[in-house]
């Protein structure tokens, strides 16, 4: 539905003057007001209609990507309402990818062969198609008048939901998105039913764009496997440890500067790119070697403590978060620890981690920081005894030897078990790690 | 455990519905078993009760074919296909609108079908339907992580079947989504002839490197191997009863034919003349390229072929003879000349006469032959 001020302003009327009187009357007295100018506009609607992007749809339960085998229809095609215009294959499943409504194909998003995740941008379609017998895909531009009674029996298709006086798309809130009837219609010629039958005061249906003030859609989406269990071992987390989180400030100055100095020479020597989560990681295992029940587990009644260090990576992933393992942290330097977690992110993009790589860590570390995050407390994962998180680098005032200085401030958390560590271990062990990042040389003392 | 009686008795205690042939055949039954072995009308049938029944109830057929090859909607032909022992067998193959991998149907093995709802469609679910008819055979079957049916290779069987080594399957499965409706169907294999279906699916082409979904080859066998008494009949009777009971649907099973009553549906019509055709069965393959190599006695000649939805895009040699540029010139013609042909389908006539003669025709001889195998 196109709103009335476009209609106003196609019709470039009514909005120079006396804009927002005239506007806000038409909003409290809907169609009678704008009928006038509506009946016109319908000729310069074409122009102002958006193209609608269509996604991959969810295919079965617990599948998240497939292969886009083909497209059954090209750019500047004409589909039909419910026409085939492409297919996936995923795990013996062979998934039609149909057209939301009758229009012109504008632009396709993917190559075959791609890997496509639901929920991705596939193809554009331009809502075009007027014909009443919906399943003649005849490129016809201009919309035609058709009576309203034609759309209803036009929709050739079998849902029928949507009640009849839909047709009259007055301020009735639109069909949802895979609407069966004609667009085009929104701007009822029909002057006999340009009656204000205004039932809700959702004056501006936006029917062109599916999501408008007044749908009451609901979808469901069956929660896919890997969802199910990420929500499972939360819960039990939540419900096995006593956690607690700890907060600590940590000046960046010293390490961006580090990184700044060697980033070139490093990325052209060992073509890795020096980030951050190395010198964490790095920190971290030092700390743990101070702080050994911070790696550590209970087990029945046993806590085992360990002498290497599994550091649990946590990966965001099209498909959820996946927190593969870099084994024996303690023995690896700053390159090696890039590197590995590197290639891990890769394969986690890819989705070939394997259960091996994603189990027995000792110890998480979690970037919220690339979203943005500026405080936060993360969760556990058991058996672990604690969590690090990583926040976002913010420019903050500081006081440094009685003088204020603006510095790159990073809020770190750790969650722990409070089963295994004390308050004293775990800000202790979050200390020195804010020691160690602040003044990295001092990783080479110990 | 079943009592062993004939299947005719199973037949006899259940009454079916079925209309006179004259009538057009209506798709708001939930069950129908399909009379008809032939493919073509089987799949068709089934395309047209998926997108013509009614969206919120369950549908099942079943059917049976006589012996043919039946590929996934986006596998390639060649790379699955054994068609020199196709040929030599006399039988069709074809690709079928879900997608999954190949399959060999005859008489010997059952396909059943499982309409549902998008929203409700659970592979796992309709699994289980066909797992507990098995079951109720007497057979112990159970179904592994990708919801295919086998027996064997169980932790607790191992014991009872010690001869066993690994998980023999009697059924594959496929599925296809569209709108509102999605299928589960698949084929159960009672008494197969499993040396054919060895033969025509033994893939003879490892140098063919295709974009097209991939058939997971595995071992299988057939149910009367577990009980000498199952026959497609006893099967049938025990899905029908297995679905009645999933969705309490106490409608009786509906015969289906390949009658007027049926072709007169131009739906059904037209989808019986879609399968065959060129550009269904082969214009859907994704790109493959074909690399092969012989020896002549004038030196070792290696090709490479690609193609794409079926039609030679470009065909390279390459030789180590003592070559004379006449070669040369020769293998250049041919390259063009096969160039936008389709791939299997080029005769004689299409490639230049002179071709056909001399060192040429060799290599057009070898090519033709290892495109049709």
């Amino acid at each position: 539905m196109l709103s009335k001020q476009i209609i106003a302003a196609a019709r470039g009327r009514g909005f120079v003057a006396g804009k927002n009187a005239r506007a806000a009357l038409s909003m409290t007295r809907g169609w009678e007001i704008a009928s006038p100018y509506t009946r016109r506009a319908k000729f310069h609607s074409t122009s102002l209609i958006q193209a609608e992007t269509v996604k991959v749809p969810q295919m079965a339960e617990s599948i998240t990507e497939g292969t886009l085998k083909t497209w059954s229809k090209q750019v500047g095609d004409s589909v039909a309402a419910d026409e085939e215009v492409a297919t996936i294959e995923t795990d013996k499943i062979d998934v039609s990818v149909n057209a939301p409504q009758a229009g012109k194909i504008v632009e396709l998003l993917a190559k075959e062969e791609d890997t496509v995740t639901v929920g991705q941008d596939l193809f554009r379609i331009e809502p075009g198609e007027s014909s009443s017998s919906s399943s003649d895909p005849t490129p016809k531009e201009q919309k035609t008048e058709e009576k309203p009674e034609e759309l209803s029996k036009g929709s050739k298709t079998k849902d029928s939901e949507e009640p009849k006086d839909q047709q009259v798309q007055k301020g009735a809130p639109p069909p949802p998105p895979p609407a069966k009837e004609d667009k085009q219609q929104m701007i009822t010629p029909e002057a006999k039913k340009d009656k204000p039958k205004e039932k809700s005061g959702a004056a501006t249906p936006a029917a062109e764009t599916p999501k408008a003030p007044g749908s009451r859609n609901e979808t469901r989406v069956k929660m896919n496997r890997m969802r199910l269990r990420i929500a499972e071992r939360l819960k039990e987390s939540q419900n096995a440890a006593a956690s607690l989180t700890t907060f600590n400030e940590i000046d960046m100055s010293s390490l961006i500067s580090l990184r700044a100095k060697y980033k070139d020479e490093i990325l052209k020597t060992h073509e890795i790119k020096l980030g951050f989560m190395s010198a964490f990681a790095r920190a971290c295992s030092l700390a743990l070697r101070e702080i050994p029940a911070a790696n550590a587990s209970i087990e029945g009644d046993e806590i085992v403590y360990r002498d290497y260090v599994d550091l649990s990576v946590a990966v965001a992933t099209p498909k959820g978060l996946v927190t593969p393992v870099v084994r024996n942290a303690e023995s690896m330097g700053f390159l090696d620890i890039e590197r590995e977690i590197a290639a891990l992110g890769k394969k986690a993009r890819d989705g070939k981690l394997t259960l091996e790589d994603m189990t027995g860590g000792t110890f998480t570390i979690s970037n919220g920081g690339v979203f943005g995050s500026l405080y936060g407390t993360p969760i556990i994962n058991l058996p672990q005894a604690a969590v690090l998180g990583m926040h976002a680098i913010k420019d903050k005032p500081v006081v440094v030897n009685g003088e204020i200085v603006i510095r790159p401030i990073m809020v770190v958390a750790l969650t722990y078990d409070h089963r295994l560590l004390d308050g004293r271990e775990a800000v202790t062990f979050l200390v020195r790690v804010k020691e160690y990042v602040e003044d990295p040389r001092k990783m080479l003392l110990v | 455990m079943l009592s062993i009686r004939p299947s005719s008795y199973i037949y006899s205690s259940r009454r079916y519905l079925s209309t006179p042939s004259t009538h057009t055949i209506s798709p708001n039954h939930s069950i129908y078993l399909s009379r008809s072995t032939n493919p073509y009308f089987n799949l068709t049938f089934e395309d047209w009760l998926f997108r013509h029944s009614p969206t919120e109830k369950p549908l099942l057929l079943i059917y049976r074919d006589e012996p043919c090859v039946v590929i996934g909607r986006n596998q390639n032909p060649w790379k699955e296909i054994n068609f020199l022992a196709l040929r030599r067998a006399g039988n069709p193959f074809i690709r079928r609108r879900s997608g999954g991998g190949t399959v060999y149907h005859d008489l010997g093995n059952t396909n059943f079908s499982i309409h549902l709802p998008r929203t409700s469609f659970d592979r796992h679910a309709t699994a289980q339907i066909v797992l507990r008819a098995v079951r109720s055979l007497g057979i112990d079957a159970h179904i592994n992580e990708r919801n295919d049916i086998c027996i064997g290779k169980d932790k607790m069987s191992t014991i009872f079947l010690p001869l066993m080594a690994c998980c023999f399957y009697v059924s594959g499965s496929a599925y296809k989504i569209v709108n509102n409706r999605a299928y589960h169907h698949g084929t159960m294999l009672i008494s197969t002839r499993l040396d054919a279906l060895g033969d025509l699916l033994r893939s003879n082409k490892e140098s063919m490197i295709t974009k097209g979904v991939a058939s997971v080859r595995s071992p299988v066998c057939n149910l009367q191997q577990f009980s000498p008494t199952i026959s497609h009949e006893a099967f049938s009777d025990a899905v029908v009863r297995a679905f009645q009971e999933e969705y309490n649907i106490d409608q009786e099973p509906y015969i289906a034919q390949e009658d007027e009553g049926a072709t007169s549906i131009e739906y059904i019509r037209e989808g019986m003349a879609e399968l065959p055709s060129w550009d269904w069965a082969y214009g859907q393959t994704p790109e493959f390229t074909y690399g092969i190599k012989k020896s002549f006695g004038w030196g070792d000649m290696t090709v490479e072929i690609k193609s794409k939805h079926g039609i030679i895009l470009s065909c390279s040699f390459s030789h180590d003879g003592a070559g004379s540029s006449s070669v040369d010139r020769e293998i250049l013609e041919l390259s063009k000349a096969l160039e936008g042909k389709r791939y299997g389908f080029v005769d004689n006539a299409a490639i230049d006469a002179r071709a056909a003669r001399g060192r040429d025709g060799d290599i057009w001889e070898w090519l033709k032959t290892a495109m049709e195998s």
